[in-house]
């Protein structure tokens, strides 16, 4: 939904895509956050992409000495549903709110995490879109990737499968001809991407539709194994 | 390098009402807009004082009332939007959705009610860059920022970017946060609100922070595009900086290193020397942990030069306002460059031996200034520093 002037599109150096039906085996707990998966979700995706992320003797290859010119970009249409609407629901009943809720009610808290674990300290953006919210991130990468302090971004496109609120506000959005709609489990989709000198690459146009408005992202992150293999 | 991003006109709604002029009135005179809330319920909470504007009969929702700041900002930037390149025009807006069309589902469901799916969506915060650009035709970048409380800081730097790009000529940037039962009740559960009904920024025995409503819109345009239809520049933004604490999910570092590293990022990126920045507006929040880090950070930025810097806190009368609170705290700071004045950090009734800079406390106070910086912190660690100057 976002044209823009920025082209070649960046370079993808490495990449990941988890998707998590519910009742599957629970992803690795991230300290602190509870109830919802986004947050796990999003660590786990990162870290198949980055890998683990290194010590001071042995810094992780993709980002150790890119610490301060690493940017991320968290892309969405409805951010942790699953905290928003537990949050909600105790309120509603009147039970007394979780503070571990509060703590995780932005998506900059499971991003500030993952800044924590790599000790990445460059620019964040998390944004949201009803339409097109993979391609903003793209595009805000690329933007991003004009500084010339940003040496590279980590995107992550994060959706939750639809929940009775969610897919509420997916129908209006139907009712209306916007196509965008939620994968059909939860999926994280994340992108390491560098400045490209080598011209335009695959962009992955193939279908991927159970990724849902995440599409373009997953095809993009399928395209790069061989590549990301050869970077770590 | 360097940006050159002209800000051409701004619109603002807080706890002192609709207009620039009622918050102007209010921040540089000092008097706050704290009052028990009757939104909502307040009773099952620890707190009950915020900064809102009217009663429950009258509840402002997010969607429209920072659509009427972007029509306001776009009267006072004296731009016709028939007039704008629709493809070259951003729309991106600071919010984190309307929660209380979330809150209103589930007290339908527990009510046994069908939810109006419109009414639903308000909760998806995309929802409101889409409505705005859709109702003025355009056809441009737009996007919502749902980075906390540095929201529409973010939202005001990638606008930036962009025109810097010269991927648009013009964005109508933004944000807005109306003080909210969802969000009341997560941060009275955090512990954060002050106890005493007072934001009382930087002064010793602070108790914590309160919330406020606040939406506000600003029109940025490439300084061509400007020149060319014979905009008046209010202000020229010649660079930002951004940066991670990389320290805890929800404290700020106690020496404020990611906020000083967001402060020497924008020092670095407009070529501004450190003396050469009058006036900043702090994020301020009045909180134990925040106010002392920004005090450490201002110190670690700008050396000898932060004892002789005027720092206030205008969240001492407007109350924090989440997402929105970057795009109102800019309006602020293009109020202080027009009016040559600080405005004061409210409330201010005894000095913290941790926080021993000139936090113009309690009266405004008039001075030359030629550039000023704005700060924002938000969860995760995150920081924004944008820099205004005269045109």
């Amino acid at each position: 939904m976002t044209p823009t002037a920025l082209t070649p599109r960046p370079r993808v150096v490495a990449a990941s895509r988890i998707a998590h039906r519910a009742g599957a085996p629970e992803l690795p707990v991230v300290p602190g956050f509870v109830a919802s998966t986004f947050n796990p979700l999003v660590r786990e995706a990162v870290r198949r992409c980055l890998g683990e992320p290194g010590t001071p003797s042995a810094p992780n290859p993709l980002v150790g000495a890119h610490a301060d010119s690493t940017a991320i970009v968290l892309a969405t249409v409805a951010g942790d549903a699953t905290t928003s609407d537990l949050a909600s629901q105790k309120l509603v009943s009147g039970r007394v709110h979780n503070p571990l809720l509060f703590f995780q009610s932005v998506t900059t808290s499971i991003v500030g995490h993952l800044c924590i674990e790599y000790g990445l300290t460059g620019p964040v953006n998390c944004i949201a879109a009803d339409i097109g919210a993979g391609e903003a991130a793209l595009d805000a990468a690329a933007l991003l990737l004009l500084d010339d302090t940003v040496d590279q971004v980590l995107v992550i496109g994060v959706e939750l499968a639809a929940n009775p609120r969610t897919e509420a506000a997916y129908a209006h959005l139907a009712a209306r001809g916007v196509a965008t709609a939620p994968p059909s489990d939860d999926l994280a989709v994340t992108l390491l991407l560098r400045r490209d000198d080598r011209g335009d690459r695959d962009r992955g146009d193939r279908d991927r539709g159970d990724a849902g408005h995440l599409a373009g992202l997953a095809a993009l992150a399928d395209t790069v194994g061989a590549h990301r293999e050869e970077e770590r | 390098m360097p940006v050159d991003v002209r800000v051409t006109g701004y619109e603002t709604f807080t706890a002192f009402g609709a207009g620039a002029g009622a918050l102007r009135e209010r921040v540089f005179a000092g008097r706050p807009a704290f009052a028990p809330i009757t939104r909502f319920d307040t009773a099952p909470f620890r707190n009950a004082h915020g900064a809102t504007y009217g009663g429950p009969e009258e509840v402002p929702r997010q969607l429209e009332t920072v659509r009427d700041c972007v029509h306001g900002a776009l009267r006072a930037a004296k731009l016709d939007p028939a007039g704008l390149d629709p493809a070259r025009t951003a729309v991106l807006i600071g919010t984190q959705g309307d929660f209380t069309g979330l809150h209103g589902f589930w007290a339908d469901r527990a009510a046994g009610r069908e939810s109006d799916p419109a009414e639903v969506h308000r909760s998806f915060a995309g929802g409101i860059p889409e409505a705005i650009a859709a109702e003025l035709g355009l056809t441009g970048p737009r996007s919502a920022f749902i980075n906390a409380c540095v929201a529409s800081a973010s939202a005001v730097i990638h606008a930036c970017r962009m025109i810097d790009a010269g991927v648009v000529d013009v964005a109508l940037v933004g944000g807005v946060y109306l003080v909210d039962e969802e969000q009341f009740a997560k941060f009275d559960s955090g512990r954060t609100f002050a106890r005493d009904g007072r934001l009382r920024s930087f002064a010793a025995g602070r108790s914590g922070m309160l919330l406020g409503d606040g939406a506000a819109a600003l029109v940025l345009e490439s300084p061509g595009h400007a020149l060319r239809r014979g905009a008046r520049s209010l202000a020229r933004i010649p660079g930002f900086g951004a940066a991670a604490d990389a320290h805890h999910v929800v404290q700020p570092h106690p020496e404020g290193i990611g906020m000083a590293r967001a402060i020497t990022r924008a020092l670095a990126a407009s070529g501004v020397r450190p003396d050469a920045v009058d006036y900043v507006n702090a994020h301020g929040t009045g909180t134990r942990l925040n106010d002392p880090a920004e005090t450490a950070a201002l110190r670690s930025a700008f050396g000898g030069h932060a004892d002789r810097l005027l720092v206030s806190s205008t969240k001492s009368t407007t109350g924090h306002m989440l997402e929105a609170t970057g795009a109102v705290e800019l309006a602020v700071c293009l109020m202080a460059l027009e009016e040559q004045t600080a405005p004061p950090t409210s409330g201010y009734d005894e000095p913290d031996p941790e926080c021993g800079l000139d936090y113009v406390p309690n009266e405004a106070r008039a001075a030359q200034l030629g550039r000023v910086l704005s700060l924002n912190a938000g969860f995760g660690g995150l920081n924004t520093a944008i820099i205004l100057e005269q045109p």
